[in-house]
């Protein structure tokens, strides 16, 4: 590994002010120009930090004709005010914002590890990378000597586990645990799909750790800028590194909840044995669980790839992505030893699988070999490439080929059938070297039905149906047939289908709290906002309602977990100084959410059009799949929307079901945009963005753009 | 007169006792997807065919929240 020091800077570390640095950092990798910016009083306002700071970043450093690999695009990743306090359960998360080589449009993607804080702490809110570099560059700021360094780098491990590993022990001198490394890897280069290793040491296990941004190509961004990694250092966390504005208020808050963490996951979730594991039994009890290409929601294999499994496989210990996380679900696998691939035959940690790879790279694919799943996982880190879209779009092309759409010749030989794990992981190292039918993949389902409509042959309206993306992102893992809001969750996410925003499942389909359209929209309003603000903070959610108040059932809105959004004000009042109650956190997150939505209709999105889903996740596109639950759908035509369906033919009442449902999304998505202030065209309207304060001349122009005028 | 366990409080049991009727004496059974019975999740589709044995530990889990 060598490395070449063309460029240096020395700066000065600001003092960390009430959870903020207060500057960010700015580098030109065409110029290998570093330029530092201070923060102002308008962005955190507006714009909290985190992604409210990556976007507004990125606006200003693109217009509406960037695309994803122009040099102007910008990787931004930031952490946020709230991140880095050491006790405060899930307290380091980083989100990463760039145009995306999937979805030409923004995308975000939420992290654990610890850059983000370890950013902050060295004295900068944000980072943001433009240009691109033709020869690979690695980047290190470093918060304890106050350098910022541009290195030309060559002979670099290749994939991201060795990568960072490398750099880990080269930048730390002996103090690994001072370091965390940002890489992606071959696949995020050879694909649209690609994702980020965010790193820590874990002291303990004394080897690097794990996790991924993986959604909307990030990783690939990253590889075209000539990136190989990010490296962060610093020193020294404890509960005073943040400059919290009221000590005492922090710690109790923050004692409240970690303890109420320690007391109650064992009895709930059992996130620091299982990780979200446990998800896979119950998300296929309630057939939610997608299985060959969201087909089905269940599978009598299920309990073999479900969180007894992993419980067993699981290396125990408290693992957490940040210091003193006590829901510390962040779990891997020792002396795992893959059987294909460059890795075949040596032992490895798997950092993972966490649900959505089970479900995405395991049933969804027909595989329910949970050593196979692991072995996708690994290969997927160290390729850098998004679990999600890589399972979701082998699923798509394995029902293409097992309804011939797709066939050897297409595929290189390879019998891609449900459950043919072997041809699986050939079609993933494909993709990580940009060959074979696997470069083909790699550029997701969105490209892939119009390669293969226009040099297969293949039938454009049947992929149309079955191709589980929207907006050209992969679908995450749950079935959303049966839940009209969770439709919405998906087909409405600013992004793309992803459950970030709302997952509403449960409280829809299984309990029916929310039985009206304007019931299902008010949920599609309040959820994705108090989602978002997780990202505005550089916090996790999973502490917010995935261990639960042991009296929450007893409270108003047992779904919302009220104790604990009032114990985030808290912590958000006792780090800022800003003073706010829990209504005040939705307010910030609407200024965000609405400022995106914008931005997506600067880039040529965000109208009615684009809220589009395929019909595969409203209902069943098959005679197989409505046949395969032919009570369920035959009572809802007669019982539900009084149809006479005597006599009537498989066929028929497929037709009939969807047009049904495709009418309801509709009038959810009229409902849902009435609720947010927006136009029936999904555009924020002018009073909308002025009474949230974001009525920016450049904000009004692009409604005016659009014919929005108030 | 033998017991089971149900959210720490002991409840009657006998036999042919299922996991549906367990929730069904509970004031907010109603809001309950999964338990946890003797360290195994049951779902509620399965309540209904679940027998709970005697000395079982019922532990109701909190709404799903999902990813």
């Amino acid at each position: 590994m060598q490395l070449i020091l063309p460029k240096t800077i020395t700066y000065k570390r600001p003092s960390i002010d009430k959870g903020y640095a207060n500057q960010t950092l700015h580098i030109d990798l065409d110029e290998n120009q570093i330029r530092i910016e201070p923060v102002t009083l308008q962005m955190k306002e507006i714009f909290v930090g985190g992604k409210g700071f990556d976007l507004w970043l990125l606006w200003q450093a693109v217009d509406a004709t960037t695309r994803w690999d122009d040099p102007g695009n910008a990787l931004c990743i930031a952490s946020g005010p709230l991140a880095g306090t050491p006790s405060y359960p899930g307290a380091g998360k980083s989100i990463v914002t760039a145009l995306s080589p999937l979805t030409q449009s923004v995308v975000d993607s939420n992290v654990g590890g610890y850059f983000g804080p370890y950013l902050k702490f060295s004295g900068f809110d944000a980072l943001q990378v433009t240009g691109a570099s033709k020869s690979p560059q690695v980047v290190c700021i470093d918060g304890i000597l106050q350098t910022i360094s541009i290195y030309e780098a060559s002979d670099l491990p290749e994939d991201g586990y060795a990568l960072s590993k490398a750099l880990t022990h080269h930048f730390g001198q002996g103090r690994p645990r001072t370091v965390s490394v940002v890489s992606a890897g071959p696949g995020a280069r050879h694909t649209r799909m690609g994702s980020l290793n965010f790193t820590w040491f874990d002291t303990k296990r004394k080897m690097v750790r794990y996790k991924q941004a993986g959604r909307g190509g990030l990783g690939t961004v990253f590889e075209n800028k000539g990136l190989r990694a990010l490296v962060v250092r610093w020193d020294g966390v404890s509960m005073t590194t943040n400059q919290p504005a009221d000590q005492e208020s922090l710690k109790r808050v923050a004692k409240l909840h970690a303890r109420e963490i320690v007391e109650l996951d064992s009895k709930q979730n059992e996130m620091a044995r299982i990780g979200t594991t446990h998800l896979v039994p119950i998300m296929n009890d309630f057939d939610l669980l997608p299985v060959n290409n969201f087909k089905f929601g269940k599978d009598d294999r299920a309990s073999l790839i479900g969180r007894e499994v992993y419980a067993r496989i699981f290396d125990p210990g408290h693992d957490g992505c940040w210091m003193g996380c006590t829901v510390a679900c962040a779990h891997g696998v020792r002396n795992f030893v893959p059987f294909t691939g460059p890795y075949r035959g040596q032992q490895v940690f798997v950092d993972g699988p966490e649900y959505e790879t089970i479900a995405g790279c395991g049933s969804n694919l027909g595989i329910f070999d949970p050593f196979a799943i692991l072995e996708m996982n690994f290969y997927c880190d160290a390729y850098g490439l998004d679990t999600i879209s890589v399972g979701t779009s082998l699923a798509f092309v394995m029902e293409c080929f097992e309804m011939g759409l797709l066939n050897t010749a297409h595929t290189g030989g390879l019998l891609l059938h449900f459950g043919n794990r072997l041809a699986a992981l050939e079609v993933l190292h494909q993709m990580a070297a940009g060959e074979g039918f696997g470069s083909i993949v790699g550029q997701g389902i969105g490209r892939m039905k119009q390669i293969f409509a226009q040099q297969f042959n293949a039938d454009a309206r049947v992929m149309a149906d079955i191709g589980m993306e929207a907006k050209g992102l992969e679908f995450s893992e749950y079935i959303s047939k049966e839940s009209l809001a969770q439709q919405g969750g998906y087909g409405l996410a600013l992004k793309g289908p992803q459950h970030d925003e709302a997952w509403l499942i449960f409280l829809d389909m299984v309990h029916n709290f929310m039985p009206t359209f304007e019931q299902k929209a008010e949920a599609l309003h309040w959820f994705p906002m108090f989602r978002t603000w997780f990202g505005l903070c550089g916090l996790c959610k999973l502490p917010w309602n995935d261990i639960v108040p042991a009296d929450n059932k007893q409270s108003a809105e047992p779904a919302k977990v009220m104790k604990h959004v009032q114990w985030y004000a808290e912590y958000f009042s006792a780090v800022t100084g800003r003073k706010c109650q829990a209504e005040d956190l939705i307010l910030m997150s609407e200024k965000v959410y609405n400022f995106q939505r914008i931005f997506n209709l600067r880039m040529g999105f965000g109208r009615r059009c684009h809220d589009v889903i395929p019909y595969r996740a409203m209902g069943p596109v098959t005679e197989q799949e409505y046949t395969s639950r032919q009570e369920r759908y035959d009572q809802q035509l007669a019982e539900t929307h009084g149809i006479n369906i005597g006599g009537k033919g498989t066929t028929e009442k497929v037709a009939l079901l969807r047009k049904l449902r495709e009418d309801n999304y509709e009038k959810l998505k009229d409902a849902v945009y009435k609720r947010r202030g927006w136009t029936s065209d999904g555009i924020p309207t002018v009073a909308t963005v002025t009474r949230l304060g974001i009525d920016f001349p450049e904000v009004l122009e692009v409604l005016a753009a659009n014919g929005v005028t108030e | 007169m033998k017991f089971i366990t149900v959210e720490n409080q002991q409840m009657q049991w006998h036999q042919g006792l299922t996991l549906a009727d367990v929730l069904a004496a509970l004031p907010d059974g109603h809001l309950c997807a999964v338990v946890r019975m003797n360290g195994r999740l049951v779902s509620r589709p399965d309540f209904v065919d679940t027998p709970v044995p005697d000395n079982a530990v019922v532990e109701p889990l909190p709404l799903i929240a999902g990813g």
